[in-house]
Formats: C-alpha cells, sequence, structure tokens
C-alpha cells in the first residue's frame, strides 16, 4: 500500500468509525477521498448538499516535532480533514460560498 | 397623603393594562386576570411577580414532556454558570532551555493561554494558535467564539455532550433564552455550541487543546450567546 493509500484508507476508516458521534453526524455521507498526486479531494453530502475538500497529503515521515503524533495517517485524517471539513459544513458553508458547476461546495 | 393615593391609582391602571395584555394567553392567565379584578389587594401583592421575566441559560437545564422547564431550575443554572470561576490549573514550567527552544520552533502558536478542568476535571489548555486552522486567536476572529464560551462549553455540556473519539474530546451544550411566568419557563430561542479538543499530548508535556469552537448553523456567534457566557 502506498504513502497516498494509506492516508485515503485511514479517513474512510476513521470516517466508518465516528459517523454518528459529535464528530461526523450521521447525516454526513462521505461519498469518495480519491487522491490527484499529493492533493486529497474528499467529497461528502449532507441532505442532498454536496460539499468538497481538497487538502494536501503530508510527505511521510516528516513529523513536527512540537508534534509527536502528527504526519501519521489517523492524525491527519481526523485533524487535516475531518474537524475542518465538518466545521465548515456545520458553521453555514452552504450560506457563504456558492457551489461550482458540478453543485459542489469547495470549503 | 394625595401621592399613596395616586400611587395606588397608578398601580391599579397598571394591573388593570397588564391583565387586557395577558388575558388571551392561556386558561391559567384567564383565571389571574380574575383574581386582579376581584381583589386589588392580591394583585398589589403579586404585581412583580406576575410579570413574565426572561432568562438566559449556558448548560443543561431539565425540562418536561412539553419542553417546558421549571424557573427555579432555570435560575439555579444561571447562578451555576455565572459562579464558575474557571481558575488556573498549574502547568509544568519548561525549562529555561526548552523554554528557549519551544519558543524558536513555535513562533508562539503553541503558547498557553488558559488552562483549566473540564467537567470530568480533566486538565484542558487554550493555545495561542496559528490563527487559522486551529486555536483561540482563530476561534476569535472567525466564530467570534470568547474562551470563556470555550470554557464553560467544557465544564457543562449537555447530557452525553462529552463524547471523546480518537485523539479528540468534543463537547456540546446548549445556549437558551427563557420566558418564564407563574415559574414555568418557554424556551424563546436556542443555540448548539461545539468545542473541539485536541487531546494528543504536544513536547511540552500538555495537550494541543483547544482546535475548534463555534456556535452550530451559523459562521459567526450570535452576541446573545457571547453574552451569557460572561
Amino acid at each position: 500500500m502506498s504513502s497516498t493509500e494509506q492516508f485515503l484508507a485511514a479517513l474512510e476508516a476513521r470516517w466508518r468509525k465516528s459517523r454518528g458521534s459529535a464528530l461526523i453526524p450521521s447525516e454526513i455521507v462521505l461519498e469518495s477521498a480519491v487522491a490527484h498526486g499529493d492533493i486529497a479531494e474528499v467529497l461528502v453530502t449532507r441532505n442532498g448538499v454536496h460539499f468538497g475538500l481538497r487538502v494536501r497529503i503530508p510527505v511521510a515521515d516528516v513529523v513536527n516535532p512540537m508534534e509527536p503524533e502528527s504526519g501519521t495517517p489517523e492524525h491527519w485524517a481526523i485533524w487535516e480533514v475531518v474537524v475542518p471539513l465538518i466545521e465548515e459544513i456545520e458553521t453555514d458553508a452552504e450560506g457563504r460560498i456558492r457551489p461550482d458547476s458540478h453543485g459542489v461546495i469547495w470549503v | 397623603m394625595l401621592r399613596p393615593y395616586v400611587s395606588q391609582t397608578n398601580r391599579r391602571i397598571r394591573v388593570k393594562n397588564q391583565t387586557r395584555r395577558r388575558i388571551t394567553r392561556s386558561t391559567t392567565a384567564a383565571l389571574v386576570a380574575a383574581v386582579v379584578a376581584l381583589a386589588p389587594g392580591v394583585a398589589r401583592a403579586d404585581d412583580a411577580s406576575n410579570d413574565p421575566t426572561s432568562h438566559t441559560t449556558f448548560g443543561y437545564v431539565p425540562v418536561d414532556a412539553q419542553g417546558q422547564a421549571q424557573e427555579a431550575a432555570v435560575e439555579e443554572q444561571v447562578r451555576e454558570v455565572e459562579g464558575f470561576n474557571p481558575g488556573e490549573t498549574l502547568i509544568p514550567q519548561a525549562t529555561p532551555t526548552e523554554s528557549r527552544s519551544l519558543q524558536a520552533a513555535t513562533d508562539g502558536s503553541y503558547t498557553v493561554v488558559s488552562s483549566w478542568t473540564d467537567n470530568l476535571g480533566k486538565p484542558t489548555v487554550a493555545r495561542r494558535g496559528n490563527g487559522t486552522t486551529w486555536g483561540l486567536t482563530k476561534v476569535q476572529t472567525k466564530h467570534n467564539a470568547t474562551l470563556s464560551m470555550v470554557q464553560k462549553t467544557t465544564k457543562f455540556p449537555r447530557p452525553g455532550g462529552r463524547t471523546t473519539d480518537g485523539s479528540s474530546i468534543v463537547y456540546k451544550t446548549d445556549a437558551i433564552e427563557w420566558e418564564c411566568w407563574l415559574g414555568v419557563c418557554n424556551a424563546k430561542r436556542s443555540m448548539s455550541v461545539k468545542v473541539v479538543i485536541e487531546n494528543a499530548r504536544l513536547s511540552d508535556g500538555l495537550q494541543k487543546g483547544l482546535i475548534t469552537a463555534y456556535c452550530e448553523g451559523v459562521t459567526v456567534c450570535p452576541q446573545w450567546v457571547i453574552n451569557v457566557t460572561g
């Protein structure tokens, strides 16, 4: 499994585990998580509205010395993807951001 | 003794006007109005307590099946939150050498702004953060959240409103504005507040702490929510 695949797999695993909790409300569904180079493109829906997030996949083994747990796929999944994405959706991204031509609101 | 007479007359007019306003509210209101009309003395004694009162709470208030709360419970929660003093828990101090290296490495982002304990007595911190993706500066500028709001959300979560998931702790609670009359309160408006804490330890031995805090459904927390958290 490549490094990129590990990060995407960690995201899917976190979503399966946390969906329905306060971290990931049950109405938010992960539609896809794919990599384009070192950028992950994550698409979710909430009540029929599509949201997207593009985020850089970190280079493996690069760890912030202040944060020993950073840089792992699990850390990236929760703190670089799940929390920022849910925050945007729950703070009226729909009212702030126009959807693109495919109807996706990129947060 | 003209003054007491005028005062009493004005009071009677006031009671009468209040009665007119309330008579359509409920059967209970009609009953009270009848008592007021028949017994001015009773009306005078109950004048203040018959006025609807407003309270704003932060945290859990028990309600019945109709969603109504007892005013005593509402007032108790108001007192509890107003009386909350986060204090400052002791933070292990880095040695001067460690301190210099941390400062150089972090450019102030990791500076601990405040530390306190949550509803279970767990030490919690807020750091300044990077201003954009995590920390106190970010939540202040992006969501109008305050340190006091963050602290009180972790101290007074709703039942089941504190959950740990991976390295995160999520707290949720409610700000509610109540209108109370005759000891019973109905919610006029409410706002759900969410705080996300990263529990992973950093190299200074403390948790990373506050990542984000916001009012759900809006980008900027309304001022009435900020006001109730002090």
